[in-house]
């Protein structure tokens, strides 16, 4: 059962956010236009990107060069965003994308391109249909509820009104909703029974198919010790993680922003700490 | 006015692709090494041969990072790419299809793959296996059932197109094999 700190900390956690301002890609805008309107957003670290997609719609329909000959659906399913060139993976939770891209100190804004034509299917999945959100996250969610039990019965078992009410709450961001349901009926009420712990590690500075994703159990099976975020990170990149390193000597864990302690058991972290498809995303940085 | 667009990019294209790192050429070089070995290999299963699909890109922001990294720490990424990319060349996933429904069953049911390709590279030879091609010059919605196929993982989700195959097989594999139900329609709402 989450404890009213606990519930504290996830509060906080769903309420961080980004700013994020969007300009239409010049090859986009209509030629009575000389320049792209911004469209600036408080987005939800804990969230996607295309639940935004209706409001950059909205926004960005008039300025469009081609508007009038495409559907709503048409364009929506045609949108992409971009960043420094980078087409950003609409399937990774937002806040996982900008520490993963943009993380800039400096900067009070992230800066990201809307485009609406040459859909880079070479580096992002395609949008299939209007749904492709959801069925995208119902399976991310399954995947996470198979690691969790060794068997993705929890979810499958859920009746059709809590699963479409789980969707709805991450749609809505209403955390109290997803909470009936997450925590109470897939998740098991203490995190050491938990089968593995849903984790992926993200090392931005190589290539793309630089993630590592492993099985990870609450406790070690040997001294039945809680294992914590240090002891994972040692075992999978242990040349940037020491055991006997008290500190991040060289590199740091980030997840939803925040940069984690090393002591910190990973099963408890990940109830505080989850992204909405159900993993625990952990983005790893160089100390500079 | 939309074809223009589109060969415009085109051309800027290459010029991007210039400023990414050089790893990704040292990828491809591997990659055509591999192919050789492969038919030096006298195996039972078949190879998937690679897709270079999977393209890297490093935002300006990160690379800016990179270029002021202390040395150490410079070294130390630039050797974790390097071992990362040997190791997961060399290992190769065993994958069993298994169709479900309607749809054939592909003879022989076995193969092996690279374990850092994308889950996609293997939608995409199944599709060619099934002889199962995508209307791509017009993305008409309607008929998109005929030319789509779903796989699945433990009869239960089915996989991002971008996961690795080597992260599905650590944590999915049965027998040291990786099982991929595939059907022409949804199962496992």
């Amino acid at each position: 059962m989450l404890s009213s700190t606990d519930l504290d900390v996830i509060d906080r956690i769903w309420k961080g956010t980004i700013k994020i301002s969007v300009r239409l890609s010049p090859l986009d805008l209509n030629i009575h236009h000389h320049k792209s309107p911004v469209y600036y957003l408080t987005a939800k670290r804990n969230s996607f990107l295309p639940l935004y997609y209706d409001d950059f719609l909205k926004f960005f329909k008039p300025y469009l060069n081609f508007a009038t000959e495409q559907t709503f659906e048409r364009l929506k399913l045609n949108l992409w965003l971009e960043f420094e060139d980078i087409p950003i993976k609409w399937n990774y939770p937002i806040g996982l994308l900008y520490d993963y891209l943009g993380l800039d100190l400096n900067a009070h804004v992230w800066n990201l391109k809307i485009h609406f034509n040459n859909y880079p299917t070479d580096f992002l999945i395609p949008q299939i249909k209007l749904d492709f959100m959801e069925k995208f996250w119902v399976n991310q969610i399954k995947e996470a509820c198979y690691i969790q039990h060794s068997s993705a019965k929890p979810i499958m078992s859920l009746s059709t009104v809590d699963s479409s009410s789980l969707w709805e709450s991450v749609k809505a961001h209403d955390f109290s909703q997803f909470n009936s349901i997450f925590y109470k009926k897939i998740l098991p009420p203490v995190s050491t029974d938990l089968k593995h712990v849903p984790v992926k590690v993200y090392l931005p500075y190589s290539s793309s198919n630089f993630i590592l994703q492993e099985l990870v159990e609450p406790k070690d099976p040997e001294t039945n010790l809680k294992i914590t975020i240090k002891d994972v990170l040692n075992k999978w990149l242990p040349d940037l993680f020491s055991k006997n390193d008290p500190n991040y000597k060289y590199a740091f864990p980030l997840i939803q922003g925040i940069i984690v302690p090393g002591n910190v058991p990973i099963c408890e972290l990940y109830y505080l700490m989850t992204y909405l498809d159900g993993f625990l995303h952990i983005c790893i940085l160089m100390n500079s | 006015m939309f074809s223009l667009t589109r060969q415009l990019t085109q051309n800027n294209e290459p010029d991007k692709d210039k400023d990414k790192d050089k790893k990704e050429d040292t990828r491809k070089i591997d990659n055509e090494d591999d192919k050789q070995n492969k038919n030096n290999n006298n195996s039972n299963e078949i190879t998937i041969q690679d897709t270079n699909l999977a393209r890297s890109k490093i935002s300006t922001t990160n690379s800016l990072i990179l270029h002021n990294l202390p040395s150490k720490q410079n070294n130390l990424v630039v050797n974790l790419s390097k071992n990362y990319d040997k190791t997961n060349q060399v290992q190769k996933c065993l994958i069993r299809f298994q169709s479900i429904g309607s749809v054939n069953q592909i003879q022989p049911k076995v193969y092996k793959i690279s374990s850092n390709q994308q889950f996609s590279s293997l939608i995409v030879f199944l599709k060619k296996k099934l002889k199962i091609y995508n209307n791509n010059q017009d993305n008409n919605n309607d008929s998109s059932t005929d030319s789509q196929i779903f796989c699945y993982i433990k009869n239960t989700f089915a996989p991002s197109p971008d996961e690795i195959i080597g992260n599905l097989f650590k944590n999915f594999a049965t027998n040291n094999e990786l099982i991929v139900c595939y059907c022409n329609t949804v199962a496992f709402g």
